[in-house]
Parts: C-alpha cells; structure tokens; sequence
C-alpha cells in the first residue's frame, strides 16, 4: 500500500510540468531544492553529528562549478550539473585536512569562516566574473521551451535522489556506524569504527550533494553572483527547516519544507516576518519539540514503548 | 533529622536505587557500604537533588522533594563528594569560602575549619588543583563543613589515598564526630572502616537495602557477604 | 613613518575587535556554549541606543547607559527563559538554538529600523585627531581603545576579587557542582549571559559611533569575535585582548597593501591558526 502510494505520487510529480503553471512549477522547483539541500545537509549533522554552519560554501561551489565547467570546457548542462557536484564533494574533500582538527561548535563556526573565504575569493576572481557575477554559458544547450521543466525534473530528481541516498545510507552498516560515532565515539571507537573516515565519507557525500542542488538551482536563474550563491539565508533555511522537521529524520525536510513555505507563502506581504516565524518555531521545537516534526507520529506510536535498560 | 523514605534514584532511564528506607539522627553517623555500583553515590545525589528521585526526603520535617540543589543546600544539605570535585582554579581559601555560600552560619568559620586541617590554613593562597589528593579531601570536607550543614554527605573520603594519609583524614572525621550534632552519611567501601567510623550502618546490594543495623558489634563477616550478595536474599 | 601609523591604526581597531571577543569569551568559559547571536545582540544593542538617541531624543550618554542595561536585560531573559533549557553536555542544541534568536533578533531589527545605514553621531569628537609629529591618531579610536582596555582589566578584576567572580569562575571549573554550594546555576549562567550582552552591546555602539552599521552587521562582527577568541586562545580574557589586536593589525596592513581584500586575511589567519597553534596565540594545549 504504502509503495503503491509512493509511487503515484512520484508519478504525480514527474508529470507536474504538463498541467502546472509557471508559477507552481517555479515553487514546486525551489522546494524541491530545499528539501535536497536539508536532506544534505542533515546527513553529517542529524545523523552523525557533524554540525556545518558553512554549506552556503558548497552551493556556491556547485553554482559556479556548473557555469565554469560549461563555460570553460563546453560540457552540456546535463553533464556539467551532476559533475557539479562531484567537483564541490572533491573540494570540500580538499580542506578536510584543516577542518577536521576542529569539533562541535568549532567546526561549525569554522565552517561558516571557510564559506566566507571562498565568497571573498570568488568576488576578486575575474575568471569568475568578480562580484557582478556570470550568465550561464551553456543556457543554449536545452530548448527554451524545454527549460523550466528540465530544472524542475533535475530537482526534483536531486531530491528524491539525496533522500534515497540518505535512506539507503542509513540502513546499511555504514548507517549503523555513523550513528554509533554520534552517539558515543569512545564506544564506537572500541568496536572498530574509524571515526574520522565515517565522517569525511558523510562530509564529501553532504558536499557532493548541496553541490548539485546549488547547481540545479543556479541553473534554472540563468546567472549567478557571488552574493547571491554564497549567502549565509541558504543556511538558515536549510538549518531551521531541518530542525523544525526533525534532525536526523528521512521525513524531517519533507515536513519541516513544508512549513517553512507555508510560512513564506502565507506572510509573503508581510516583509521578513516569515523568517521571524521560522526561527520563532524552530525555537519553539528545540524547546518543546526536539525531535521536530517528525517525531509527532512516536508520540501516538504505543506499539514501541521504551525498554529500560 | 533525616528521613527517607521510599526513595529511589535514577539517572534518564536508568535507576540506580530502588526503595531505600532509612533515618539518620542529628550527631549519628550512618555509614552507605557496598560494592561499586551499589548505588551509595546515586543515594547521596538523590538526597542532593543531584539527580532525579522518587519517595520522600524529609530534613528536620521539612520534605525536600523537587528543590533544587542550592535549595537543598541552604536548607542544611551538604557534601563532599566522590573525587573531590575542587573548583580547579580556585585557591584553597577560596575553595573554602564558596561553601559558605549557602548563607548558613553556626561554629564552621574559616579559622575552625583550618584548625581542624592546618594544613589548609598554611596552603590557603594555593591553587587547589595544586594540592595533593589528602589536602584536595580535606579541602572537599572542609569546603562541606563552610556550609555549617545539618547533614553532612561524605563520598568515598579514603578513596585513593596512602593509608596514612587516609588515616589522618579519618582521624578527623573522628574529631566531628564527638563534637558535632551534625547527621552524617559516610559512603566507604572498607568495610572495617566504614564500621569503625559509624554508628549504625546499611549495606546496598544492587540498588537495594540488603542489611543495616547498628555498628557496634556488628557481625563483618554477615556484611562480608551482605556486600557480594551472597546468601541474601536480594 | 607609514609602518608606525599602520601599527597604531591596526592595535586600536584591535581593541575594537577585542570587545567584540571578550562577551563571547566569556561565554565560551564559563558555560562552554556558543552564542551564535552574540553579533546581534552587539548590533541590537547598537540599536537600541540608536533608537533613544534619535527616536526618543536622549542625550548621547543616557541612551548608551539605557541600552546597556537593556542588553544585560535581555541576554538575562533569554538565557533563563530558553537558552537554559537546552544546555547540556551536548553544546548543539544551544548552538542552535542561538543560531535561532539571532535570525530572530536580525529580522526584527529589519522591519523596526529598515535595512539603511545608522549611525550614532558623537559631534567633533568623531573627526578630532592629535598630531604625533609625523603620525596623526584620531581621538575617538584612541578613547575606544582605552575604554576597550579598561574593561578587559575591569572584568579581569571582577572574576579574581570579587565574590561574584569567584562564583562564576567555580562555575566555569565545575558547573555540576556549584549547587551544592548554594548557588542556582542557571541564575548564574544568567548573569554571564547577560553581561556578555552589555559587553557585546558596548562595542556595537562604539562600531555605530565609528561608523556605520545595519541590522545585517551582526554576522561579520560574530565571525571576528569567533577569530577573536580562537586566535587569542579559548577561555583566556587576555587571550582575547591578544586576539583582538593581532586580528586589527592583520585587518590594517591588509587593507593597506590589498584595498579590496575585506575579511580575507582575517579569515586566513584563522585557518593558519588552526593548523600551526590550534591552542591559540595565548592558550594552553587544550582539546576542542
């Protein structure tokens, strides 16, 4: 039952793009790749622990991957998107070495410094296009007709596919281990697992991952700048989202998107109190709720009662 | 003075006492003796407030369920606790002085707690993490005394010191004992010494009273197996 | 002579800088927490004595003693009504709920004051300079340094002989333990708050009297006060002063041999920090 539902409603959501409008499409694009980026971004910190307040740093990275790689080297965007990605998961692979002498609040704060570095970096670039930023090269590669519902199929497949990953991820032995080392490292350190290597495998996969979406996403604006792509917004939806909804949930983006553009779309004509309502409930959550959202459905679940150890 | 009755502890999910039932009279000593484990430290933080509880604590009648910790110690709850716990960058006369912070006054001053340990009067101006493992207990029980407490928790003094050392800090603790009306609760795992200390005595097995009775003549072999759980039944 | 000038430039935007450093040092010690909105409340604190200022007409100093005691205010009421409640052995949850109130904070300042620039006029006083022979100081970024000096030795002052600072630094050693000594901790982590607040609020009205600020300078002057600290070494106040003034420096040469470089080398410096001292400039070898 519950797979035949699943997947009527992806049906439903690849077909979208026949019977909706541009404004819907647009909407239903951008909370796909919210969801996405949550997704992502929940991996190191709701499963393992590995809180980044920096990964605006990688949808900026995946943004500006995607113009280059079609710019520079000609690749097609459907080409260049996915190496997008790979390229900002190589990067951020890359100053691991220094990040991961840091913990807890450190490495997020740390995270946060590197994110603004790479933004300074990208506005002195000429290469780049300097602070006024680029428009995509390869914007000609997909019919114009074709263009809206090929950004909206590429997030909507980004989407499923990190929450898939995540999933899989999660029941696998890996899975298992991740959540050990959250839990209790000198533990999980005494049955043998390698924290450091759990965790650079989920910090490139997050990175890889927000890499895509922010190119998915940059794709369908056509230009992008560096203030823009490196804003620290990104983060703060993507990080209330995820804890209104539930970290270290599979279903916390989901539930924890859908408020947040509840909240935007309802107080669109009220300025910025729509994020003022967002962190309201996100601290709300942490107070009366921590589980997020997600966690409602345990509360009513008596088939699991709590086993004392 | 203090009566508790029906207590348990317990630390999130996991409880670590089960039912105790015991009186402690102004100016007795009873002394907690069990394996480690046992759950003589979880009865003493039940009785600080330190962690979650369940069953009456009464001190001089007044029921100090559900008040936090400072409350309890400005009602006259005092304790040295397991591994001294110094305030690290403190000096010993500071170290001192923050136990009179609850506001209680009575004869535990500054001079009477350093002519009890004049060792702490000579290192007063000391960082206490400076000090050795004897002066740091002696600054804990000291620090416990500032408070002027009716009921004074004492957890595992002699743990981890030289025999001689420990025998001066029980040789103190012998001191308050003939001159003092405070109620005393000494958590030890020396039974001989525990006994020796005390004047009545209450053997936990596995979060539970398994034996108590008065310490004078007590039989140490029937605590000897009290304390491993062997031939009692539990 | 530049080199001298570029110096004395350098070590009093360092003390600027410190200040920024020295509420969230705090913080960092004694609860072992950070406060992501700790550069809101510097900028809301800037604000508020904005708002009295302008808004309300009081004199410059009355709206700066009124928005201190505002800012210990509220730093006080947030810790205790919701900072307190997620604290732990886990620093996340107030992590996050921190990263929560200053999104909060910043959105709220939006929609009171609008996105302009503010500043708070202090007449004369902003331009006057002394003349040094061949280097000229302004007078109001040398007062800025000194008062940013005076309180780094005020509230070293206060932790070492005062009642109050002996209670915070026993907290700061042993939280657990400090309610057996009859004090409640979360009314003392409270108090820290809230004086990390007013601490914080001081050196946004001094960055507002220096120049210019808008609800959405909290972010940068948090990333300097982070640098602040983890440069100058964790839990040491001298340490931040350190900090503070190797950041001003770094922040002035920079500027005068890269114009454009904004944050960057303040940012490099960090990540070089990390890597060749991770104790900091002024720290003991410590695990974090």
């Amino acid at each position: 039952m519950m797979r035949i539902l699943l997947a009527l409603a992806t049906a439903a959501l690849i077909a979208l793009p026949f019977f909706a409008d541009r404004g819907t499409m647009f909407l239903a694009m951008e909370i796909l790749v919210i969801i996405a980026l949550a997704q992502a971004w929940n991996l190191p910190a709701g499963y393992g622990g590995l809180l980044s307040l920096g990964h605006h740093g990688f949808i900026g990275l995946g943004g500006y991957a995607l113009y280059v790689l079609s710019r520079d080297l000609g690749l097609h965007v459907l080409v260049a998107i996915p190496a997008a990605g790979i390229v900002t998961g190589l990067l951020a692979l890359a100053i691991t070495p220094v990040l991961f002498r840091l913990r807890a609040v450190y490495f997020a704060v740390g995270m946060w410094v590197v994110a603004e570095i790479i933004r300074i970096l990208v506005m002195r670039s000429d290469w780049l296009g300097g602070a006024s930023g680029m428009p995509l090269a390869g914007a000609r590669d997909i019919p114009r007709a074709w263009m809206l519902p090929t950004a909206y199929w590429l997030a909507l497949a980004t989407a499923l596919g990190a929450t898939v990953l995540v999933w899989g991820l999660m029941r696998s032995d890996f899975g298992l281990r991740l959540k050990a080392l959250r839990d209790d490292e000198i533990a999980a350190r005494s049955i043998g697992v390698a924290p450091n290597r759990v965790r650079l495998t989920v910090f490139v996969l997050s990175a890889a991952m927000t890499g895509m979406a922010g190119a998915v996403s940059y794709f369908s604006a056509l230009f992008i700048t560096p203030l823009g792509a490196f804003d620290i917004g990104w983060v703060v939806i993507i990080v209330f989202v995820t804890i209104i909804g539930g970290m270290g949930r599979l279903s916390g983006p989901f539930l924890g998107a859908a408020l947040y553009f509840i909240l935007r779309e309802g107080l669109a004509d009220f300025g910025n109190w729509y994020l003022i309502a967002l962190g309201t409930s996100a601290v709300l959550a942490m107070l009366v709720l921590p589980g997020g959202l997600a966690s409602l459905g345990d509360r009513f679940n008596f088939s699991k009662t709590k086993e004392q150890s | 003075m203090l009566k508790v009755d029906g207590l348990s502890a317990s630390y999130g999910d996991y409880t670590a006492v089960f039912d105790a039932r015991f009186e402690v009279a102004a100016g007795e000593t009873l002394a907690l003796i069990g394996a480690n484990g046992a759950g003589k430290t979880s009865l003493l933080h039940a009785i600080c407030g330190l962690c979650s509880a369940q069953g009456r604590i009464t001190l001089d009648g007044a029921d100090m369920h559900g008040l936090t910790a400072a409350k309890r110690a400005q009602l006259g709850v005092a304790l040295s606790p397991e591994g001294r716990r110094m305030f690290a960058s403190l000096s010993v006369q500071e170290n001192l002085e923050i136990g009179a912070n609850t506001g209680r006054t009575g004869p535990w001053t500054l001079s009477s707690v350093t002519k009890l340990f004049p060792i702490l009067g000579e290192f007063a101006d000391r960082p206490a993490r400076l000090l050795s493992g004897g002066q740091q207990q002696m600054v804990a029980i000291g620090r416990a005394l500032m408070a002027n407490p009716k009921v004074l928790l004492l957890d595992e003094v002699s743990l981890g010191l030289a025999p001689v050392v420990a025998q001066e800090v029980m040789q103190a603790l012998a001191k308050l004992r003939t001159e003092s009306g405070i109620a005393t609760i000494l958590v030890e795992q020396d039974i001989r010494r525990a006994i020796a200390a005390s004047d009545r005595f209450l053997c936990l097995l596995e979060g539970r009273v398994v034996l108590q009775g008065a310490s004078k003549g007590a039989d140490l072999d029937a605590i000897g197996r009290a304390y491993f759980g062997e031939g009692t039944a539990a | 002579m530049i080199v001298v000038d570029v110096i004395l430039n350098g070590l009093m935007l360092g003390g600027l800088y410190a200040l920024f450093g020295l509420g969230l040092s705090l913080i960092f010690g004694v609860m072992k927490i950070a406060n992501i909105a700790h550069g809101e409340f510097a900028i809301g604190g800037a604000f508020l004595a904005i708002a009295a200022a302008i808004f309300l007409g009081a004199p410059l100093w009355l709206a700066v003693i009124g928005a201190l005691i505002l800012s210990f205010v509220i730093g006080f009421g947030l810790q205790l009504v919701l900072v307190n409640r997620v604290m732990g052995d886990d620093p996340v949850p107030a992590l996050l709920m921190t990263f929560g109130l200053s999104i909060i904070i910043q959105n709220l300042l939006v929609e009171l004051f609008g996105a302009d620039n503010r500043s708070l006029d202090i007449g004369p006083l902003a331009t006057a300079g002394i003349d040094l022979g061949p280097v000229s100081i302004g007078v109001f970024p040398l007062i800025l340094f000194v008062v940013a000096i005076a309180l780094f030795a005020a509230l070293h002052w206060m932790l070492h002989h005062t009642k109050a600072g002996r209670n915070i630094r026993a907290t700061s050693d042993d939280p657990d333990m400090v309610g057996m000594m009859g004090m409640e901790r979360a009314h003392i982590f409270a108090i820290v708050m809230g004086v990390s607040a007013a601490l914080a609020a001081l050196a946004g009205i001094m960055l507002a009297m220096r120049g210019s600020i808008t609800p959405f300078s909290g972010a940068e002057r948090l990333l300097i006060a982070f640098e602040v600290i983890v440069i100058g070494g964790l839990g040491s106040i001298w340490g931040s002063l350190l900090g503070g003034l190797a950041l001003g420096l770094v922040h002035v040469i920079a500027l005068r041999l890269d114009p454009s470089s904004g944050p960057l080398y303040g940012h490099l410096l960090l990540l070089a920090i990390l890597l060749l001292r991770p104790e900091g400039l002024a720290g003991r070898k410590a695990q974090r």
